[in-house]
């Protein structure tokens, strides 16, 4: 059927645009990675300046998915596909914008006396890294246990983060004039961990996507922090 | 290949048929008028006299001033084809239900191409047969002095309008929609229930039409019904008397009666009638036939 | 030999086969109906849905060299072979077809006439039933006063209305309908289909549809069927959002039929 073939192309068409915007995203990852090492200002101004297409992605998948909805009426692994689309590219859009958030803190991190950032942040970043990275490949692939164990993964930052604060408390126990410095590497810690939170509900939608079973997993933080004193 | 020309010719011959076909009764009509009246112009008989009198004794001759009436004959023609009808309708419509509703396929196979010879047989094979084999049996059975007699004409009768009945009846029936009939069997009605209730009402109308049809034929035969009936011109006594109809003293005394003659003039006057009566069946069908249709809006 | 069917089961159908002469038209099909729920029945043209419909209150009797072995239980009785006359069944068994078909009688006629087969003949009686059916259907005001007119004069739409409410005349158990709103237009379609979920309360209701957002909007259970065998059934939620079958999906998603 005609009608079909036109959906079935507009389908394929999203589908790899959804990816191209995961590889984006990995892309803008990396590039921070890098210039938080250097605290390169150049490279952070690059880096925000980037955002305003991954922006544009996201908007642009948007609307060709609302459209077609109305249009074609998807039903079965075309809607789950089409729902779980317009939620991912949220969640990759709000890690493309952390990246950025990160760059305003590197400029700021140029401008102090150089301190001594927290021993595992590296290590935290690239494992979220690694999570984005397993994401797009599982998305790629359809491939449900690396999705799986992305979520997983995400357990391994939330325990990062908690030993990096305690590096930057006794950074700022030990060198008080660095105070400012500290307070920067703690929220780019926290952007990582936040960051982690978001590649993680992709996976969840990639696993939605191939099992038909919704099972967003949302950080059980809050339920864990709640039920100490 | 179209030409202009063919196309008129072929208008003008189609249109002329259509006219002949209205003229023609038209002009029978007239025909039939202007004779018919002769009896009241001519010989200075009045209506009532006509249609009341129960003796026939018109002179044979162009002077006239005989007495006589056509009663005698209105109402053996009503009887006669009365009781053919009471005698056929029954037959026909079981006939027609079993053709249609009860065993649909030994129906359209058999049953119905049977009815059909029926409807080809000339009259005059049903006369002779009715008067050969009825007409005897009748005598025999019912100890009668001769077997000739009104109930002889009404069997002969049914027999001949039996299978017209039949087969309107059954394509009435076999008009009425299946859905209709499955509707009504989806709701746990029988067979017999569905036959009753659902079909027969729905073809009602056709079948009356069908039934009238078979009335205006049964009025029209003359030969058939003249070999069995007797032929004598008075009321019968019973259903065992003989008596005459309008066909058959028209047919049986025609032929001999002077040309001009009273008597002649009073069956050209007979004629006449039995043109009226017919018009008023075809009449009759389509009223039927309107009412039916409005009653469905 | 029939197995211990599940409780809550309306019909239990177990190992059907059906044949018309020498053409198998459905196989094997093993499939309960719930009580009480709309189960809608889809696939396309030819899959055996309507002819599975129809052995439910066997008016598939009404076909030439039609041949049924398996179980069709109703309430746990066989509906074919324990003895269970076609006439009580299709009494608790009513039927919408996909096309209107109100007798050629008034309106009243048409909803009377169940009632009055089951020999109810009392005008007070009669009169109550015709109003409670013409009700239940939501058509009593729209028909209150021109019930002795014929029911051919009615719209499409309408026609099927005053069929339904012609069906629950005899207090069924279960209606059946076969593609009920197929011939008809969006606004008619989308009144019957509101009253066919208003009446899941009281009846038990199975769906022959072409129309697969129909069956999505109204149905609680959905059977799929493909050239007489019955491919998947389940919840119509997961049916259409996550069906385990690939025929399924290609049916649903429009890439074949």
């Amino acid at each position: 059927m005609p009608t079909r073939k036109e959906y079935d192309e507009e389908l394929k068409v999203i589908n790899d645009l959804v990816e191209a915007m995961g590889q984006q995203v990995l892309l803008a990852i990396d590039r921070t990675n890098v210039a938080l090492k250097n605290l390169d200002v150049v490279s952070a101004n690059a880096i925000m300046k980037n955002d305003a297409m991954i922006d544009a992605m996201e908007t642009e998948i948007e609307e060709r998915c609302i459209k077609i909805v109305v249009k074609q009426q998807p039903i079965a692994s075309d809607w789950r596909k089409l729902a779980s689309y317009m939620r991912m590219i949220g969640d990759l859009e709000r890690i493309a914008d952390n990246c950025s958030d990160i760059a305003i803190y590197i400029k700021k991190l140029a401008k102090l006396k150089k301190a001594a950032a927290p021993s595992r942040l590296e290590e935290a970043f690239s494992d979220m890294r690694k999570m984005v990275a397993d994401t797009v490949t599982a998305f790629h692939n359809t491939d449900i246990s690396l999705a799986e164990e992305v979520v997983k993964a995400d357990d391994v930052i939330d325990d990062l983060f908690e030993k990096n604060a305690e590096d930057i408390k006794k950074g700022i126990q030990e060198n008080i004039d660095d105070l400012d410095a500290y307070l920067i590497y703690l929220g780019i810690d926290k952007y990582v961990e936040r960051m982690a939170d978001h590649v993680t509900a992709v996976a969840s939608w990639v696993s939605f996507i191939a099992k038909g079973e919704l099972n967003i997993m949302f950080t059980d933080r809050y339920t864990k922090e709640s039920e100490t004193k | 290949m179209y030409s202009k020309g063919k196309e008129k010719t072929w208008k003008f011959f189609v249109l002329l048929c259509g006219l002949l076909m209205i003229a023609l009764p038209i002009a029978i009509g007239i025909f039939l008028a202007v004779k018919g009246n002769a009896l009241f112009y001519q010989y200075h008989h009045t209506l009532g006299e006509f249609l009341f009198t129960t003796t026939w004794k018109l002179k044979d001759d162009l002077v006239g001033g005989g007495k006589g009436g056509a009663a005698v004959f209105i109402v053996g023609s009503l009887i006669v084809c009365g009781l053919a009808l009471l005698i056929a309708v029954p037959f026909s419509l079981a006939a027609a239900i079993f053709m249609t509703e009860i065993a649909p396929k030994w129906g359209t196979k058999i049953l119905r191409p049977a009815v059909e010879i029926f409807v080809g047989i000339p009259s005059v094979v049903y006369g002779w047969i009715g008067m050969t084999v009825l007409v005897p049996f009748l005598q025999n059975v019912f100890h009668l002095k001769t077997g000739r007699s009104v109930l002889a004409g009404g069997i002969v009768l049914a027999v001949m309008i039996f299978p017209s009945i039949t087969t309107v009846a059954a394509d009435a029936i076999r008009a009425v929609p299946v859905s209709a009939r499955m509707a009504a069997y989806g709701l746990g009605a029988t067979r017999w229930q569905v036959t009753h209730q659902i079909v027969m009402p729905a073809a009602q109308t056709s079948v009356l039409t069908g039934v009238i049809l078979g009335l205006a034929r049964a009025f029209g035969e003359a030969l058939a019904v003249a070999m069995v009936i007797g032929k004598t011109p008075a009321f019968p006594k019973g259903i065992f008397g003989q008596t005459a109809t309008m066909t058959t003293v028209i047919a049986s005394r025609m032929a001999e009666l002077m040309e001009g003659s009273e008597a002649k003039a009073g069956l050209w006057t007979i004629a006449f009638i039995l043109y009226l009566i017919s018009l008023f069946f075809i009449f009759l069908i389509h009223i039927i036939a309107a009412k039916g249709a409005k009653k469905n809006k | 030999m029939s197995e211990k069917k599940a409780t809550s089961a309306k019909f239990y159908v177990h190992d059907l086969d059906l044949f018309y002469g020498s053409f198998q038209a459905l196989k094997k099909i093993n499939f309960q109906i719930a009580a009480n729920r709309i189960t809608a029945l889809i696939g396309p043209s030819g899959c055996g849905k309507s002819t599975f419909l129809k052995t439910l209150n066997r008016m598939n009797d009404f076909v030439e060299g039609c041949k049924i072995t398996g179980d069709v239980q109703l309430d746990g009785r066989d509906i074919y072979t324990s003895g269970m006359s076609e006439i009580e069944l299709r009494q608790r068994v009513g039927m919408v077809f996909q096309q209107p078909n109100p007798f050629p009688k008034t309106i009243y006629d048409n909803v009377a006439y169940g009632p009055r087969i089951r020999g109810v003949h009392r005008k007070s009686e009669l009169d109550e039933i015709v109003e409670t059916s013409l009700r239940e259907v939501g058509i009593w005001d729209e028909f209150k006063d021109r019930l002795n007119k014929s029911a051919l004069g009615l719209s499409g739409g309408q026609q099927q209305r005053l069929c339904i409410a012609r069906t629950i005349a005899v207090h069924p158990e279960v209606i059946l309908m076969d593609e009920p709103t197929s011939a008809l237009d969006p606004i008619s379609t989308m009144k019957i289909e509101d009253l066919a979920v208003e009446m899941k309360e009281k009846y038990t209701i199975v769906i022959v549809t072409h129309n697969m957002q129909q069956a999505n909007r109204i149905s609680d259970t959905t059977a799929f069927f493909l050239l007489g065998e019955l491919i998947e059934s389940g919840p119509t939620q997961d049916i259409f959002l996550n069906p385990q079958n690939k025929k399924t999906e290609e049916y649903i998603t429009g890439r074949f039929g």
